[in-house]
């Protein structure tokens, strides 16, 4: 697509996505549910950021928790208000995962998804056998939203509301998604690039392969903390029981749907998130079998369309232009089946 | 520590006993991994079936405990096989590694969904391995966990006989250090991945079922121990038999000893941070190759 066409229909889903609570007036479920997609596109987004160096995080979501937990109790215990402690949540993950890099980025591949893994257990299990700090198996409750702000011709605004909150949430998710774009096109874009396409050869013409990862990571952890934030000071409430949105479950949920949209283009985990959102929320009659659905779901895409949905449009596309060509053509790309 | 020896002895018990359930475990991921190299994620959802499986036969149709726990492993190793053909089996040109973490955690949400529709979230029990306990030193050991370690130990020999003394065995080695020159002199990669696959599938079964018999059944039992039997792999070294079983015993000594001594928060955080240890100093394991 060219660039015109693409602005444009970023401009259009930012508009839809400023309008939605007032095309959505008075149903709180659906604006709810739009709050938490968002904040799922933003985890998923970040996800993608370690994928873009071949690695696979397992436990994202423990970032999540420590950028939740952590902003949650700045605010509760020290008082600073909200627009410092979210960004200081993505912080707090960003210097765990700068602590961690080293011996994690040491081993890379597999070992990478086991050490996240376990960490992001572990960060579970820690807040839950950790009550005097985050409620233990109670939970940290009454997390207060972000204080009420005046503004000149409309008066106090109060984000405890769920339509008030969305207008905090969105705007923070698409600037914190337009700074990962902004980072993927960045002069950081081209040693990832080397480094995932051969890391002996991109030392050899002198990158800095640890480094270049270690930022990498921090970044996405940061971003996924951020995430965590913007969860906590919405559902007022957190959890970390193994059932939670904070266990395992969660962090499969993260790939999954990153893998569904398209996981080599930006938009992936956007259609990823929306698709599977709508998908979850109109089978909520059967929802035992949701988790079912969703495997279901992932493993034909993994295995008939590895490049998620996002390929769908193109594949159509080309599927028209065989078609007109004729039968007796050779299919343009034999190495699409390969 | 001024804590009475029974605590102590109970602590140890308890961890052995849980260290040889981490053991099964790794057993199979490392077999797996390092023949096929993918991670299995849904192996504990395999433990997980596997165990229900004991409890639908031995509790609800009244089959014997021990032939219910051959049956469940002889189950879940068919079925090892079948996802092996249907859902791991790696296609020509493509990288192995990420489909297989995508499909391995798509079948975690599969099994452990069909769990929790076919059983209900409840906990479950299933019947003692063996009643009571013995004593010594005026310490009471119950017998049921001492059963459950010499059942893990008794297999792990058998894997390592397998491994080191069979054709097949040999075999299965030759294609986890060079699949291709292991190919050329007649050994069929698919065939040992089969292998893998089912010898891991019934070891999970087995731990599965252990577990269910000392502690109780539920649907998100398996989580747990598969985070656990793949720390294992960091700390004992891939596709090293005595570095997963000494590994497991580290495992489940901390699990067992450390939240008595030192309580539930350091026990949590002790694996992360002996992993950490060990890739700073030790990033091949305890028995792992260059």
């Amino acid at each position: 697509m060219s660039r015109p066409w693409k602005a444009g229909g970023l401009a259009v889903v930012i508009i839809l996505a400023l309008a939605l609570p007032q095309v959505l007036r008075g149903n709180d479920y659906w604006i709810s549910v739009a709050v938490v997609a968002a904040i799922m596109m933003l985890m998923v987004s970040s996800l993608r950021t370690v994928l873009l160096l071949n690695q696979i995080s397992l436990g994202h979501v423990g970032f999540s928790a420590l950028g939740a937990y952590g902003s949650a109790l700045l605010m509760m215990r020290v008082g600073l208000p909200f627009w410092v402690t979210v960004p200081l949540g993505g912080l707090m993950a960003a210097l765990l995962a700068l602590v961690l890099s080293y011996p994690f980025l040491k081993v890379r591949g597999l070992y990478f998804s086991i050490l996240t893994l376990l960490t992001a257990e572990t960060l579970r299990l820690t807040a839950y056998y950790w009550p005097s700090l985050t409620g233990g198996s109670w939970g940290l409750l009454e997390i207060p939203p972000p204080a009420s702000i005046t503004l000149p011709g409309i008066g106090a605004v109060d984000f405890g509301t769920v339509d008030n909150y969305y207008y905090v949430a969105i705007p923070l998710v698409i600037i914190c998604l337009a700074l990962i774009y902004l980072i993927e096109h960045s002069h950081l874009s081209f040693k990832w690039q080397a480094i995932r396409d051969g890391d002996e050869l991109s030392k050899s013409v002198g990158i800095n392969v640890m480094r270049y990862m270690v930022i990498n990571f921090v970044i996405a952890c940061f971003f996924a903390g951020v995430a965590g934030a913007l969860f906590a000071h919405y559902q007022h409430s957190l959890a970390v029981d193994a059932t939670s949105r904070f266990g395992v479950v969660m962090s499969i949920y993260m790939l999954l749907y990153l893998v569904v949209g398209g996981r080599k283009s930006f938009a992936g985990p956007i259609v990823g998130t929306v698709v599977m959102t709508l998908i979850t929320e109109f089978t909520r009659p059967v929802a035992e079998y949701q988790p079912m659905m969703i495997g279901v779901i992932a493993i034909l895409v993994m295995l008939l369309m590895p490049e998620g949905l996002v390929e769908l449009p193109g594949r159509l596309v080309r599927w028209r232009k065989d078609r007109k060509r004729g039968a007796l053509t050779v299919p343009a790309d034999p190495g699409e089946t390969g | 520590m001024d804590l009475p020896l029974q605590t102590w002895i109970q602590a140890i018990i308890n961890g052995l006993a849980m260290g040889w359930l981490y053991v099964l475990m790794a057993l199979g991921l490392t077999l797996i991994l390092s023949i096929m190299g993918i991670l299995q994620l849904a192996h504990g959802e395999i433990y997980m079936i596997g165990a229900y499986i004991v409890f639908v036969l031995a509790r609800q149709h009244g089959v014997n405990l021990y032939a219910a726990i051959v049956i469940s492993m002889l189950v879940m190793a068919v079925f090892g096989a079948v996802i092996e053909r249907g859902l791991f089996r790696p296609r020509p040109g493509q990288d192995p590694v990420l489909p297989a973490i995508v499909i391995s955690t798509s079948l975690t949400l599969i099994l452990s969904s069909f769990a929790v529709v076919s059983f209900g979230l409840y906990e479950k029990g299933l019947p003692k391995l063996v009643k009571g306990s013995f004593r010594v030193l005026d310490v009471a050991i119950p017998r049921d966990r001492i059963l459950a370690v010499g059942i893990s130990v008794a297999m792990l020999l058998v894997v390592y006989l397998f491994l080191k003394k069979t054709r097949r065995g040999q075999a299965m080695v030759a294609s986890a250090q060079n699949r291709e020159a292991s190919y050329l002199r007649g050994i069929n990669p698919n065939h040992m991945s089969r292998l893998a696959m089912m010898i891991g599938c019934a070891l999970a079964a087995l731990a599965g079922a252990l577990a269910g018999s000392i502690l109780v059944l539920n649907p998100s039992m398996g989580g747990l121990p598969m985070i656990k039997g793949l720390v294992v792999i960091v700390l004992g070294g891939l596709g090293s038999v005595p570095g997963a079983a000494v590994g497991g015993m580290i495992l489940g000594l901390i699990d067992g000893v450390v939240p008595v001594v030192f309580g539930a928060t350091a026990a949590a955080l002790a694996p992360l941070i002996l992993v950490i240890l060990f890739l700073l100093f030790r990033p091949r394991g305890l028995f792992g190759h260059e």
